[in-house]
């Protein structure tokens, strides 16, 4: 091989990268305002009752104003507020899908992936079954026959998700156990479980956490998704996508209650997908 | 008059020079060979001729025919590549594009520089036939083919384009040994009946021994020697070539590579 | 070619198995009792026996499933609690709804998903690059309840460019009545040269379908641009680059359809995902497809008709990605040859 990068390596490509970096900084800053948003939504709520169940019906539907900067909604609760506790509502359901089901994906994957033969077979004929249904198909089919609940949302959501992670981690373990530190700890006798625990997770996990980023989006839009067809969080709890679903009738006289839960939604998800893309293009290098 | 000229050339990335070929000429019907070792820059130079070494300050001058390169603008630089100096690569399959039957990149490539219809496909017949394929391969994909009719095929477009010069790049590095000497032989052969000239990077001595009229020897981007082989292979002054050379298990006397045969009817 | 592909559909039949016991698992985990479900929450004890006899929940759950396979195989996908109707006729009048409105939002994302992706990848890491992937992770980001809220406000209710809902005027039933063959509105109108019908619904259709087309234009916009910078780095752009081609002819002429075949086996995941997302965009246009049926089937807890949307979208998407590796083959000439 002589010179193999010359055609491949341009002028542009610096920029690239740069951009690239750019790129994942944006998205980890758009998110970090998310979650200090959420995190801070109590002291920063210019209303924070508005939040759970408080009701003004005199102050019912005002549209964005110095006092209310997103308006009121039916019952005269301020929308900023009930945006900014909605964020609660979102991470906590994307952290909690995202812890569940990248430990059982990943737990299942790194087993299939080392020990091969029969169990990885069986672990991936289950993940394609799974895979076999769009998530939010899956979920709302779980969704609809457990009682409506962040819960809900929450476990339906796992149960989709975890196949993904079981493949991905499944195939980079599967080539970290060929690798010669794993050999030479086999045949020093170390016993498998240990093998696993020390050398084959922590070396097949970066593109799992990959994956997680990218997929938060994924994992807020779902939920969303689920809340907005009344099978996910329920009054009076500030959720997007049931404050979407609540003022949907209302969005051609008061387009403000469905405007910014909406908003939310999509700039949360784009700064996870903003995220993951930088990172991934970062560690695809 | 030579059909490539190289002077003063130097290919920078950031500080570093990683090709300087001071003085470059190939003569019709003539063979040159770039003799080196991995990243000794004689890649770069061969690309260089064609304009195709990107991400890189180039300077010096290097004309093909009449054009200069270096000056030229994108569109003249194309209508140069293929018709006057073509490219033949390492990995034959790679580099032929997996979706495409041969005969279709063989058509574009001819309607690419002003070739088409009847003419075209008697061009393209003509150049198969010369590379001594038969013209049925022009109906298969790049799989369907081995590497040395890969090889062979590449050097057929050449001939269809109408190409002065063959740039070739490590062509025989990817073959095994017999299919290896076909490829060099068909080089030679068109080099002896029609003056092909051809510009042959390789770090195989025992090919470079067989084809090549003059060589030049480069190490770490500079040129360390250069002369007719004949003299280089016998009285090498450079110790580096002498290390190459010495590190050729048996360089063969007068190896003359059979012809393949001619591939008919199917 | 054979073998690889009996290999092929075993996986499917395999998969389309796991798929019928696990919608089974699903529907049994109803907190609740079917049967009550069905007759009521007012009917007498009889009653009540009399539908656990029917839906034969007094049988040992294998026994159960044994009975679900043998009806769906034999074509009893159960009734439906809110319709009353068996849920595969519902299922059969809802899909070619659906089928028209994916279909015409797949063909808005391919069309516009793959000269996005090529723009990008020509200007690759200058301005048309930058807008083209900020814009298609902004289209994989918009939650599409609320775009298709949003634009039916905006564009339907408001501007009055396009009506509110529905899958074409149904006056028209009177003064030029729709022959069905395909039971695709749009493409039953077109060979049937149903002028009014036709206009009428693709008017309906514009809406909706930009709605649904935005998840998968993103896709394919991300992924065209990926695959197509990965084959224009390969030996043979080089070969051909060295041939006198310019950047866009290579990337247009040669390195696209290699390029596409990742693309294509992307578009059965796609599918699938974009007839559940319109399962929320129907609701919104109430467009009478399987989507408006879920939703539907949803609001009142209609188990049979769930899992029959479940199992009918499920299998959907394993015979869309069996068709996909069997299309591969005509695309990627090495595939053919495995």
């Amino acid at each position: 091989m002589t010179a193999p990068a010359l055609t491949t390596f341009r002028r542009t490509p610096l920029r690239h990268l740069a951009g690239v970096d750019r790129l994942a900084v944006a998205g980890g800053v758009l998110l970090g305002i998310v979650v200090l948003a959420a995190l801070l939504a109590p002291w920063i709520a210019p209303y924070p009752d508005d939040g759970g169940s408080a009701t003004h019906p005199l102050e019912a539907l005002l549209p964005p104003s110095g006092a209310h900067w997103f308006g009121t909604d039916q019952v005269g609760r301020d929308v900023l507020s009930r945006v900014l506790f909605g964020a609660r509502t979102s991470l906590l359901i994307a952290v909690a899908v995202l812890a569940i089901s990248g430990v059982a994906g990943v737990g299942l994957g790194v087993v299939a992936g080392y020990a091969g033969g029969w169990a990885r077979d069986v672990i991936m004929r289950v993940t394609d079954i799974f895979l076999a249904f769009p998530a939010l198909l899956l979920s709302l089919a779980l969704a609809v026959v457990l009682q409506p609940s962040v819960t809900t949302v929450i476990v339906a959501i796992a149960v989709t998700w975890w196949p993904w992670y079981a493949r991905l981690t499944a195939s980079v373990a599967a080539s970290v156990a060929t690798r010669g530190f794993v050999d030479s700890a086999r045949c020093l006798g170390v016993p498998a479980p240990l093998i696993v625990l020390r050398h084959v997770l922590p070396n097949s996990l970066t593109p799992v956490l990959v994956q997680l980023s990218l997929d938060g989006g994924g994992v807020i839009l779902t939920a969303a998704a689920l809340s907005y067809l009344g099978l996910g969080a329920h009054e009076p709890t500030s959720e997007w996508g049931l404050m979407v679903q609540q003022g949907q009738s209302l969005f051609t006289t008061d387009w403000w209650v469905v405007t910014f839960p909406g908003l939310a939604i999509l700039v949360t998800a784009f700064s996870f997908n903003v995220l993951g893309e930088g990172l991934r293009a970062r560690l695809s290098r | 008059m030579s059909l490539i000229s190289v002077r003063d050339l130097v290919v920078r990335i950031g500080d570093r020079v990683i090709a300087s070929v001071p003085e470059l000429d190939v003569a019709a019907g003539e063979c040159v060979a770039l003799v080196g070792e991995s990243g000794s820059g004689k890649t770069t130079t061969l690309l260089s001729t064609l304009g195709l070494v990107h991400g890189a300050d180039v300077s010096g001058r290097i004309t093909v025919g009449d054009v200069d390169v270096l000056t030229a603008s994108p569109a003249r630089l194309r209508e140069i590549r293929g018709s006057r100096a073509a490219l033949v690569m390492q990995s034959p399959q790679a580099a032929l594009n997996p979706t495409m039957r041969l005969g279709t990149l063989m058509r574009r490539a001819l309607a690419r520089h002003g070739v088409k219809g009847a003419d075209a496909r008697e061009r393209a017949e003509e150049g198969v036939r010369a590379v001594l394929l038969d013209p049925g391969i022009l109906r298969r994909y790049p799989h369907q083919v081995s590497g040395g009719q890969a090889q062979r095929f590449a050097i057929a477009l050449a001939l269809a384009l109408g190409a002065e010069v063959v740039l070739a790049d490590e062509p025989t590095s990817a073959l095994d040994v017999t299919v290896q000497a076909e490829v060099v032989a068909v080089l030679r052969r068109l080099r002896d009946e029609r003056g092909l000239a051809v510009l042959l990077v390789s770090h195989d001595l025992a090919l470079v021994s067989t084809i090549a009229d003059r060589v030049v020897v480069m190490r770490d981007g500079a040129v360390v020697e250069s002369g007719p082989a004949a003299e280089v292979f016998a009285r090498p002054s450079d110790p580096y070539t002498r290390e190459l050379i010495a590190a050729v298990p048996a360089l063969p006397e007068e190896a003359v590579p059979a012809l393949p045969e001619a591939e008919e009817g199917a | 070619m054979p073998r690889y592909l009996i290999r092929r559909l075993g996986q499917a039949v395999l998969v389309v198995a796991g798929v019928i016991v696990l919608t089974f698992a699903i529907m049994r985990l109803v907190p609740g009792d079917p049967a009550v479900a069905y007759a009521g929450p007012k009917a007498t004890a009889a009653e009540l026996a009399d539908a656990r006899r029917r839906f034969g929940l007094d049988d040992p759950l294998p026994v159960q499933l044994w009975n679900y396979v043998r009806d769906l195989l034999g074509g009893d996908w159960g009734t439906s609690l809110h319709t009353r109707q068996p849920v595969r006729d519902d299922l059969f009048q809802a899909f070619p709804a659906s089928l028209e409105l994916v279909g015409a939002a797949l063909i808005i994302a391919l069309v516009a998903g793959i000269p996005l992706g090529i723009a990008a990848a020509r200007y690759k890491g200058r301005l048309p690059d930058l807008s083209v992937r900020l814009s298609s992770m902004l289209a994989v980001s918009v939650p599409v309840f609320w775009l298709a809220l949003a634009l039916q406000t905006v564009f339907a209710s408001g501007l009055g460019w396009f009506p509110v809902a529905g899958e074409y005027d149904a006056s028209l039933d009177r003064t030029s009545p729709l022959h069905l063959y395909t039971n695709i509105t749009a493409v039953d109108a077109l060979i049937t040269g149903n002028w009014p019908i036709l206009t009428s619904t693709l008017a309906h259709l514009v809406l909706p379908a930009l709605v649904i087309a935005a998840y998968p234009a993103g896709v394919v916009a991300q992924m065209t641009r990926a695959a197509l910078i990965e084959e224009s780095s390969r030996d043979h752009a080089r070969l051909e680059r060295a041939l006198g081609f310019g950047e866009t002819a290579v990337l247009t002429r040669f390195a696209l359809r290699p390029a596409l075949n990742p693309v294509l086996s992307l578009i059965a995941l796609v599918f699938a995902y974009s007839i559940v997302n319109g399962f929320l965009v129907e609701a919104v246009f109430n467009w009478p497809g399987l989507g408006r049926y879920a939703a539907d089937s949803i609001r009142s807890l209609d188990t049979p008709a769930i899992a029959g949307v479940t199992l009918l979208v499920a299998v959907l998407y394993v015979v869309a990605n069996l068709a996909v590796d069997l299309l591969q083959g005509v695309v990627d000439p090495r595939v053919r040859a495995r």
